[in-house]
């Protein structure tokens, strides 16, 4: 025993970077391991230790395989005191959902809670509704902490013209590694004292690293039917912008989808449809009515999020997850049916933000309270997070990217 | 039925192995020998399981040359404590728990027992576990290194794990400014 001792110690003698203690080297593939451990703002500080961990924890493989162990809940937290009156700050919270800590804030001036995020591979937008504060949108880098603000909105083209509610959401194109914003807003005209409303589309591309906007909004071309302006009823996944149409679903009982390439800016035709129609079954059924239709991207897939109440109960609700597997073929897949009697909240609105390394589905609760829950369907058992419940967000998502490496996404 | 039990049960534990060869011999660097259940090794252990089943397990002890007798104990002690905890460990697994991430959180007895050993016990049990494949194992360990890390400075850091600081000053300033936010603490 003392032999193999004394072997060891003679190993560390040479000034390997990674050697450890008394007792030998530490391989790099066990370091990785240990590594794997820590939250991003610890690893960041680690950096500073020597070259072969700062190499290690900026690696776009690590990155990726830290951001799968470590997914981040993004969203904007109000500062304590006012900026000044009737207006305060929001920071940018990047939290760990499991141990609450935040890991990284980034203030990005002044924002109110109009203001909105979306993410789409490693970016954020920052938007708010185009009536309140038109000219502060941007996108972030939160590995870098870069800030492009967004190309400023022409003003009113005429006294006849108003713009009501406003979206503005990114997307990457993968095949460019572009990012593109695209702003649909509500145009209000008044013809001959008779005021019509339309929607109006427009797109904006970033630079290729996405750190600045070069050109300003383009008109997009218009889709065949207008999509909804609400965050809930689209996605965007792998370059590929999705909505649900601005008709009522109810009693339409369509689930109709339409797709926008984000590289070639063009509408496909016909609609994707959903899973209902393109398997022909029925949403419904004796027990259940069909309440509400989301999109969402979930670990870099579309999903269709169909919530229910039970027939006169409405408390009594439940979700459907319909993952979408092959949208040539329209193929779409139930993984996930969740009951939510037990948690149900009558104002609550249940958004599924990632599917875990376990298996388990995040849940964010918002309307009335806010809460994060984890659902796990083999017992199918509810498990509150409570980590977020001192730190009030607005306009929750998941962070599909790394703190770590700008260049790392989640889908 | 403990007391009964008791006397006979090191020498019927011996004829059960030898009968059934429940328990695999290891050997480590140093030569000496360690028994361990045959269902735990390769429960726990992916080089074991497949030395198990291609018939490479030598009945007077398999050569861990890797491995020295102090880490080959712990690798033992664990695999031993590890099958003796499959009944709470699934009772916990299924009960209501606030702290669970994607990767699961060392159990009470888990974290016992890596707490207890001195940081080259720590150390060599990492690398075995690692070499032997056992995922839960270099998971914990891992997972104890990890804790080691957190809140230190970088010379601490490079005293504890005896790293050389390879940077110059001007380096070290850079790095600090691009990563200013996770140095808002200091």
């Amino acid at each position: 025993m003392d032999s193999a001792l004394q072997e060891n110690v003679d190993q560390s003698e040479h000034n390997d970077p990674l050697a450890v203690g008394n007792d030998g080297v530490l391989p790099t593939d066990v370091l990785r391991d240990v590594l794997l451990h820590l939250p991003a703002d610890e690893l960041c500080r680690l950096r500073l230790v020597c070259r072969s961990w700062r190499s290690l924890t900026s690696d776009p493989i690590f990155a990726k395989a830290h951001s799968s162990r470590h997914p981040l809940i993004v969203g904007l937290h109000m500062q304590p005191r006012p900026i000044r009156r009737g207006s305060r700050g929001f920071d940018v919270h990047f939290v760990d959902p499991f141990s609450g800590d935040i890991v990284k804030q980034v203030t990005t001036g002044r924002a109110w809670d109009v203001h909105k995020l979306s993410t789409n591979h490693g970016r954020l937008c920052i938007s708010a509704d185009e009536r309140y504060d038109p000219e502060k949108n941007r996108v972030l880098n939160p590995a870098t902490g870069a800030i492009t603000m967004l190309p400023d909105t022409s003003k009113h083209e005429n006294e006849s013209t108003s713009y009501g509610s406003s979206t503005c959401f990114l997307g990457c194109v993968p095949s460019t590694g572009e990012y593109k914003v695209i702003r649909i807003r509500r145009r209000h005209e008044r013809r001959n004292l008779v005021e019509e409303v339309e929607l109006d589309y427009h797109i904006a591309t970033l630079g290729g690293d996405g750190n600045n906007s070069d050109a300003g909004w383009r008109v997009m071309p218009c889709p065949p039917v207008d999509v909804t302006v609400g965050s809930l009823g689209r996605a965007v996944v792998k370059g590929v912008a999705y909505f649900l149409l601005d008709i009522p679903h109810w009693p339409a009982k369509s689930d109709d989808i339409l797709e926008f390439d984000l590289d070639t800016e063009e509408w496909r035709y016909p609609a994707l449809r959903g899973p209902f129609t393109s398997h022909n079954i029925s949403a419904e059924d004796e027990d259940r009515v069909w309440e509400s239709f989301h999109l969402a991207n979930l670990n870099g897939c579309l999903v269709g999020i169909y919530n229910y109440h039970r027939r006169c109960r409405y408390t009594d609700c439940s979700m459907d997850l319909w993952f979408l597997v092959d949208a040539y073929k329209e193929l779409w897949t139930k993984r996930y049916s969740l009951q939510l009697a037990s948690i149900a909240h009558p104002c609550g609105v249940y958004f599924p933000l990632v599917i875990l390394d376990d298996g388990r589905v995040l849940i964010w609760v918002h309307g009335g309270v806010q809460k994060l829950k984890a659902y796990d369907p083999r017992t199918s058992a509810w498990t509150n997070i409570p980590s977020l419940v001192d730190n009030l967000l607005f306009s929750v998502c998941i962070y599909h990217g790394s703190l770590l490496c700008s260049d790392t996404t989640m889908d | 039925m403990e007391v009964d039990k008791g006397k006979g049960e090191a020498e019927e534990t011996r004829k059960v192995a030898e009968a059934d060869r429940d328990t695999v011999t290891l050997k480590s660097s140093d030569g000496k020998l360690f028994e361990v259940s045959k269902e735990a090794a390769a429960r726990l252990s992916t080089v074991l399981a497949g030395m198990i089943a291609g018939g490479s397990i030598d009945d007077n002890g398999t050569d861990l040359k890797q491995i020295g007798s102090e880490a080959l104990e712990n690798v033992v002690d664990y695999c031993n404590k590890h099958a003796n905890s499959i009944p709470s460990a699934a009772l916990i697994s299924s009960s209501i728990s606030f702290n669970t991430a994607p990767f699961k959180e060392p159990e009470e007895w888990e974290r016992k027992f890596v707490d207890r050993l001195s940081h080259d016990a720590l150390f060599d049990l990492v690398e075995a576990a690692n070499f032997l494949g056992m995922e839960r194992l270099l998971d914990v360990t891992c997972h104890k290194i990890s804790e080691m890390m957190k809140g230190k400075s970088p010379d601490q850091i490079r005293e504890v794990f005896n790293i050389k600081n390879d940077y110059t000053k001007e380096e070290l300033e850079e790095i600090r400014q691009e990563l200013a936010w996770a140095f808002y603490d200091d």
